[in-house]
């Protein structure tokens, strides 16, 4: 059994911390202003109706809450992925613009997978294209995804870069980290809107320079696997 | 999928200028199996039920009548990739045919005036109109948006027909290009021939009784002339009209440009050149006078065709000024506004069954409640919020 293969039987240290579960993506910052005791809000109707069937509710109406986000809501159309990514492709503050350019390459996404749509013929065809743009974007992000990192440990003078398992969030990070920079690269000719929208795609389907650059990694921890025992010394 | 046969069949007489309304001719059964859409694609059978619903428009008649501009960019692009024109059956669309098929002839023409906030949709009603136009047998003289010609002007040169104005040669080619794209087949038909002579230079002369294709050809390879055949091109259409040899419908998206005070041409001596000191408005604003009969003339105002200074009132008295508002004085005002809760929810279905809505909670009430709410149920807006959904 491969290296990568163990190391995914193993829980992940967000799954073994996290409270309620895939609601809140950062529920145990380290250096939070909060105490530990402190609930985060619930935004989601739904998750707030469900809550107060089960009884959850009464249980948490004396429990402080932290402040509400700027950019959390309770529209229908909200999705907490899309939030962090806008997040990470703004730039001085320009929440605004980043959040227009993610749309405009969702806008995109959907513009180009409709044209494949309406070109194909049998209902066969049709029913294998996906559509939903935030369908495709968590798609893409789970193929983006590394499951293996590496780190530099120095043992006997020299710096080895040693695979180790990966947490939910940093590969997350990771995956939309590497999407955004590939989406800025080279002449600049064509806009951020399109190049995400393809980059996107290919990365729904597999494809792509991102996906390849988490296969690239995933074959160094492969051949680096030998210095995995570096890690515990 | 249920079929509704046909009850009875429609009869297409040629209405050659006379009064008979269009209104004796039936209308087609207009059911279909979506709410939303109807089958009725000609837009003299449109009538107040078929308010709300989409009626498909097929691509040679899209490049026919506006390959040289009249629907909104947004709204074009949106409508290749959702795989076809349709636009949407509106008060307004259905007033003006209404007015239209009801037309005296006879009487000096009629001025309609659509106003509305920017995106409400004036464009696309005047886009029906024109359509209704050329299946009804009108000549279509059709601005598509007047503040390109003053706002974007690539080339201005002083006229050689008149002295104080000046030309626009890039743009009136254009024009006449548009012009004779949407009424190629009619005025070939018509067999319309010019009633003076008018000399362009030495040796070129269009010669009293020539056919106005040439007029029309002339302008087309000599932009110098273009302007000049413009001008010349329109006064004959009135005049042909007024003598009933055609019938004329004057379709003008964002007229209140013409009143507008700002232009991008500079003089050397650094003084702006304005609108009214252009051929073409003279043209214009002559064949939007009420001294003419046997046509109509249809109108619209935008904020958006102002500079942005001047963008505080959608009413007609503001945007077109006193000069403007005397001008088309009398005229007919319509109003264009934000989408009922009817007109709101066959848009609604429209994105769903073309799969561009593509969130499986917008399709609940609750999304729609909220898609209403966020967008006013105005529908530059709600066109803008469903994009990346």
């Amino acid at each position: 059994m491969s290296l990568s293969g163990l190391l995914r039987t193993l829980p992940t240290i967000n799954a073994i911390n996290s409270s309620l579960g895939s609601l809140s993506l950062l529920s145990r910052q380290p250096y939070s202003m909060y105490k530990p005791f402190v609930k985060e809000p619930v935004y989601n109707i739904e998750q707030l109706d469900k809550l107060i069937e089960s009884g959850e509710a009464k249980k948490r109406e004396f429990v402080p809450v932290k402040a509400a986000r700027n950019d959390h809501n309770v529209s229908v159309f909200y999705d907490d992925l899309t939030s962090k990514f806008v997040n990470m492709v703004m730039v001085k503050g320009q929440k605004e613009l980043a959040r227009n350019l993610v749309e405009m390459g969702y806008m995109k996404v959907k513009q180009i997978q409709l044209a494949k749509y309406y070109e194909a013929t049998t209902d066969a065809e049709r029913a294998e294209i996906e559509l939903n743009p935030i369908t495709i974007f968590h798609k893409a992000l789970e193929n983006c995804s590394p499951v293996l990192q590496l780190t530099p440990i120095k043992r006997g003078g020299s710096t080895y870069q040693v695979p180790i398992p990966i947490t939910e969030n940093r590969a997350r990070f990771l995956a939309m980290k590497w999407m955004i920079l590939e989406c800025r690269e080279k002449e600049r000719k064509i806009h951020f809107p399109e190049r995400l929208a393809v980059e996107l795609i290919d990365a729904f389907n597999n494809t792509g320079k991102v996906v390849k650059r988490k296969q690239d990694l995933h074959k160094q921890c492969e051949n680096n696997r030998a210095y995995a025992h570096y890690r515990w010394g | 999928m249920m079929r509704y046969l046909r009850t009875c069949n429609i009869l297409r007489v040629w209405r050659r200028f006379s009064s008979i309304s269009a209104e004796s001719v039936p209308v087609t059964e207009s059911i279909t199996n979506d709410i939303f859409r109807t089958n009725e694609s000609n837009p003299v059978n449109h009538r107040v039920e078929h308010n709300s619903r989409f009626y498909s428009i097929s691509e040679p008649v899209k490049k026919q009548l506006f390959a040289g501009g009249g629907l909104p960019k947004e709204y074009q692009s949106l409508s290749e990739t959702l795989n076809g024109l349709c636009i949407m059956v509106r008060k307004p669309a259905i007033e003006l045919i209404h007015y239209l098929n009801k037309t005296n002839f006879d009487a000096p023409v009629l001025r309609y005036v659509l106003y509305g906030k920017t995106g409400v949709g004036k464009s696309l009603s005047l886009a029906h109109v024109v359509h209704y136009g050329s299946s009804a047998g009108f000549v279509l003289v059709h601005v598509p948006w007047v503040p390109k010609w003053f706002q974007y002007v690539k080339v201005a040169t002083p006229s050689s027909v008149h002295a104080n104005k000046y030309d626009q040669p890039i743009e009136a080619v254009e024009w006449l290009k548009h012009f004779s794209t949407q009424n190629g087949h009619l005025l070939h038909k018509l067999e319309l021939k010019t009633s003076n002579t008018y000399t362009w230079s030495k040796r070129e002369v269009t010669a009293e009784g020539s056919p106005l294709s040439e007029l029309i050809d002339l302008g087309l390879n000599r932009a110098k002339y273009a302007t000049g055949c413009i001008v010349a091109l329109l006064d004959e259409l009135k005049r042909a009209a007024s003598s009933k040899q055609c019938r004329l419908l004057v379709v003008i998206d964002g007229f209140n440009s013409f009143f507008s005070p700002k232009s991008n041409v500079i003089r050397e001596d650094k003084s702006m050149v304005l609108p009214s000191d252009f051929l073409l408005t003279d043209a214009l604003l002559s064949l939007t006078r009420n001294d003419w009969n046997n046509g109509a003339v249809v109108v619209s105002v935008d904020p958006s065709a102002h500079p942005p200074e001047l963008r505080e009132s959608p009413l007609p008295r503001y945007l077109l000024g006193k000069t403007g508002f005397e001008h088309l004085d009398p005229f007919v005002p319509i109003e264009v506004q934000n989408y009922n809760d009817k007109e709101f929810r066959s848009q609604i279905d429209y994105y769903i069954e073309r799969n561009w809505l593509q969130q499986p909670k917008a399709r609940t009430d609750n999304g729609q409640a909220e898609l209403s709410f966020t967008s006013g149920k105005h529908p530059y807006s709600l066109m803008r919020l469903v994009a990346p959904y």
